[in-house]
């Protein structure tokens, strides 16, 4: 039992309290005994009763039913009607205002309570399907997708106002149309289901014509209800189509692509797709601020590539950036983009590419003589785009680098003086050449038909190929490049060839390839041989002329020994008589006698001197050479001391370099110092203040060494001849000498390994420079 | 004072000349006796020679020795000089033309007492001279002439 809220209107007052008492005790709540429609009314709206008993027979303007009908405009509450007796036309009017029932006067209590119950319950039911409507509705209202409700014929009976917009009519329009009136008759059936009521669910592609006759494809959902009447579902897939037909572009245009140019391919595709009228695809050069044009595609062609600078233009916004979107103005904002200007360009849409290091490489711009409609779609279309674009781009790159490389080694390949060979490595031991450098052709007069896809044993002698594949084996299992050697009997004559054998891996460590490349030694070998042969001879005359040298240097000694004793008795002969004759037979030879033996004793003297300085500087060429550690500036020193013991009366000021350290033989050193600085004594002898200077420089990190003095010096035109044997740039007279003494210093300074060079004005000193060959 | 006995070891006759005559200069007036070859040097000092030479000829205070001689060379008569008992410690003077270091360091080796260089210039010949004689026969006290042991 419902303890329910009810409302009792009834103008017998009688039957009314008879009511109350009976549904009081039934447990419900009378609210209130009204006796006029008016009064029901009023209270119905004011005390909202749950439930309504209605006398359909009213006293006054309003009867039970019109009272009924007033009170379901601004309540829902449901009403049972109270009716004396069966009154068929009055009970067809009461339908009219919906009864949840009827009882007959007087109502039995059971009766009664039946039917209050019964439409409690259906009121609660019609309540729910109401709510369960209403919010059914409302989902349909604000479905983004069209949603059309026809008869079986296609007549529009409902539509909501998704579909409206779609198609651009009223809804009043709509519902006079049938579904032939916007929809074209082709369509795609995508799918269709049998669903478990038996109705059939068919999705299918349509074209949607709008009010304004232009076209848009939508998928439309349509089910078939078991009475004929159609429930579709439209929905507007012009984006999913675009994006559709981009990815279609994108899978038909792959690297090994359809022959035609990827970006002129993407180029067309985008104009097309976006209708835009102007697209170009660049790739970045330089310094990032200028592009190069991959594909120009402008009011329906393709352009020349150009390179031009991204300053002042969209793109030059793009790049940075993924996306750049100016959808109308875009030529009041670049004033100095040139072909913004020309073109009138309104809109604008442009995209990085960028590489796989995140750098950006290029980019791609799609301008339009309109305003961009649809900014997202062609958002969307370019970033579809975009990730391709650059890997094309990329590739492109790789691939021209690639060809280029290809290019140089081909050219390497076949400029070579070399023979090349390729030789692939099948299992079992087959081994087939595969390509041949044109030295290879040319050395072996063979035809590429000759040897490509032969196999080794084709090719050469069954010794020789045995050899070969030994060979190919070593390679291959060893793993890394051998040489060996091959005699061939080719057209220009048996060659001796060296070949370099060189086995290339695939990415799994196994050998695939052979790479050879065979020099032809024949020229080497026989050089080698004739090297080979001449050394020999060399030795042997080497080893003749050393004996010959040997026996000469014997001669020498023997000659110098004789020289030095026998030419010198006669000298001593002519000058001892001289000398007798002088002191003995003065008083018998007048003056002119002894003026002549004077000069005989002055020219045996003479040639005395001579002979003993040749032989020094004979002896120097035997004497043993001994390179040791020489302190060069105590020798100096020593020198110096000797001079100015044996010239007293000199005042000579010697400066002397401290720590010269050289390398050399210390006697002959000696020799050379004493040379030098005799002859520094010599020349400056003329000097008030005589100044000799011993000293060291360094030339491109060697030591010179240098005797510098102040005297009479000499013209250095006379230089090239102060090496020359008894060349002597100063008469006897003036300066005494033989002319050895500079002989004597150079060979000893060649034997050394170095050089001595004067350095000298007349009448300005001498500076006489040498090297010890101490570098090696 | 004793004449003493000079053997002057010279082939050459103009050394031989300017030599006596250096000791003229000298006024050196010991006794002077010249061999003209190495063979005839041996000769003279071991009594070996063609008769006629006195077996028991006087042996020299000194002797000058020429290096460079027919038949036995200066060195090879010195070797046989130091050799001999008789010999051994008679002061031998090297007076030759050589320098060469080879005959300077041979003549030392073989028991040469002093070593001098013909100079050209008959002058410094003839100062050399008065030095050396002055030297060995006057100021150096010379060993005794009797046969030593062996």
């Amino acid at each position: 039992m419902t303890p329910a809220t009810i409302l009792v209107v009834e103008d017998d007052a009688i039957l009314a309290m008879h009511l109350e008492d009976i549904l009081t005790r039934q447990g419900y709540t009378v609210l209130k005994l009204v006796a006029t429609g008016e009064a029901a009314l009023e209270a119905a709206q004011k005390l909202q009763p749950q439930m309504i008993l209605m006398d359909i027979e009213l006293a006054g303007e309003m009867n039970g039913i019109i009272a009924a009908q007033r009170i379901a405009a601004v309540a829902d509450i449901p009403v049972i009607f109270l009716t004396g007796f069966s009154q068929d036309a009055l009970l067809l009017e009461a339908q009219t205002a919906a009864p949840y029932g009827y009882l007959i006067k007087p109502a039995q209590e059971r009766e009664l309570t039946a039917t209050i119950e019964m439409a409690l319950y259906k009121h609660t039911l019609d309540r729910r399907v109401r709510l369960s409507e209403a919010r059914y509705r409302t989902l349909i209202e604000q479905a983004s997708d069209g949603i059309f409700l026809s008869d079986a014929q296609g007549n529009c009976h409902e539509v909501n106002s998704t579909g409206c917009q779609m198609l651009g009519y009223t809804r009043a329009e709509l519902l006079k149309l049938n579904q032939r009136d916007f929809m074209l008759p082709e369509h795609k059936v995508t799918s269709s289901l049998k669903l478990p009521d038996q109705s059939r669910n068919t999705t299918s592609e349509h074209q949607f014509i709008r009010k304004d006759g232009s076209r848009f494809p939508v998928e439309i959902s349509k089910k078939t209800l078991a009475d004929g009447s159609q429930q579709s579902i439209a929905r507007d897939i012009t984006e999913r189509k675009r994006m559709e037909n981009t990815l279609q572009f994108l899978a038909q245009h792959s690297w090994v692509s359809t022959g035609e140019d990827f970006f002129l391919s993407l180029a067309r595709f985008l104009a097309q797709t976006l209708e835009m009228d102007y697209v170009c695809i660049d790739r970045l050069v330089g310094d990032g601020h200028t592009a190069q044009t991959e594909a120009v595609y402008f009011d329906g062609k393709f352009e020349d590539n150009v390179v031009y600078t991204l300053r002042d233009t969209p793109c030059g916004d793009v790049v940075g950036k993924n996306i750049c979107c100016f959808p109308k103005a875009v030529r009041q904002l670049f004033p100095r983009d040139l072909v913004l200007q020309e073109m009138v360009a309104e809109s604008y849409m442009g995209t990085t590419l960028w590489n796989f290091n995140g750098q950006p490489i290029g980019l791609i711009a799609v301008i339009g003589r309109r305003p961009l409609p649809n900014p997202q779609l062609a958002e969307s279309v370019l970033k579809l785009v975009a990730e391709r674009a650059a890997g094309e781009l990329e590739h492109k790159k790789a691939e021209e680098v690639l060809r280029a490389s290809e290019a140089r080694a081909n050219l390497i390949y076949n400029s070579t003086s070399d023979s090349m060979f390729l030789v692939g490595v099948e299992p079992n031991e087959i081994y087939r050449c595969l390509s041949v450098n044109a030295t290879y052709l040319k050395t072996t007069g063979l035809t590429s038909e000759q040897v490509i896809g032969k196999q080794i044993e084709d090719l050469v002698s069954p010794a020789q190929a045995e050899y070969l594949l030994r060979r190919y084996r070593e390679a291959i299992e060893c793993k890394h490049t051998i040489q060996y050697l091959e005699e061939l009997d080719l057209p220009q004559g048996h060659s001796i060839v060296e070949t370099t054998l060189t086995p290339i891996l695939d990415s799994a460590g196994k050998c695939c390839h052979l790479l050879g490349s065979v020099r032809d030694i024949s020229d080497r070998t026989r050089a080698e041989e004739q090297v080979r042969t001449l050394n020999a001879q060399l030795e042997q005359r080497v080893l003749e002329r050393t004996t010959q040298l040997e026996a000469a240097n014997k001669e020498l000694e023997a000659f110098s020994y004789s020289v030095s004793h026998d030419l010198r008795a006669p000298l001593r002969a002519l000058e001892g008589y001289s000398d007798i004759l002088l002191s003995d037979y003065t008083e018998t030879l007048d003056a002119e006698g002894r003026h002549y033996l004077g000069r005989i004793q002055e020219a045996a003297r003479r040639m005395g001197q001579l002979i003993n300085d040749l032989l020094g500087l004979s002896r120097i060429t035997r004497s043993e050479f001994n390179r040791r550690e020489v302190d060069l500036s105590a020798l100096a020193q020593e020198v110096t001391h000797e001079l100015q013991a044996l010239n007293p009366m000199r005042p000579v000021q010697c400066q002397i370099s401290p720590a010269m350290v050289v390398n050399g033989d210390p006697q002959l050193l000696k020799i050379v110092l004493i040379n030098l600085l005799n002859n520094a004594f010599k020349f400056t002898s003329p000097r008030q203040q005589a100044q000799i200077q011993v000293g060291i420089l360094q030339n491109d990190g060697q030591p010179v060494y240098f005797v510098r003095d102040n005297g009479v010096g000499f013209d250095m035109a006379y230089a090239g001849k102060l090496f020359n044997p008894f060349q002597r740039l100063h008469g006897a007279q003036e300066f005494p000498g033989t002319g050895i003494g500079l002989v004597t210093v150079q060979r000893i300074i060649h034997r050394h390994g170095g050089r001595i060079w004067p350095e000298a004005e007349l009448d300005h000193g001498a500076t006489f420079y040498f090297t010890l060959g101490e570098q090696e | 004072m004793k004449p003493k006995l000079i053997l002057l070891v010279e082939d050459n006759p103009d050394d031989e000349e300017l030599t006596l005559q250096a000791f003229k200069r000298n006024q050196v007036l010991h006794e002077v006796v010249t061999a003209r070859d190495g063979v005839e040097a041996l000769e003279y000092l071991f009594g070996t020679g063609k008769p006629g030479c006195c077996d028991a000829a006087p042996l020299p205070q000194i002797i000058l020795l020429d290096l460079k001689l027919p038949k036995l060379s200066g060195l090879e008569v010195l070797k046989q000089l130091r050799i001999d008992p008789r010999t051994r410690l008679i002061p031998v003077v090297v007076l030759t033309s050589s320098n060469e270091c080879e005959d300077i360091i041979a003549s030392y080796q073989l028991g040469a007492n002093s070593y001098i260089r013909k100079p050209v210039e008959f002058q410094r010949f003839v100062d050399a001279v008065h030095v050396m004689i002055h030297y060995w026969l006057l100021i150096n006290e010379n060993p005794p002439h009797f046969p030593l042991p062996a």
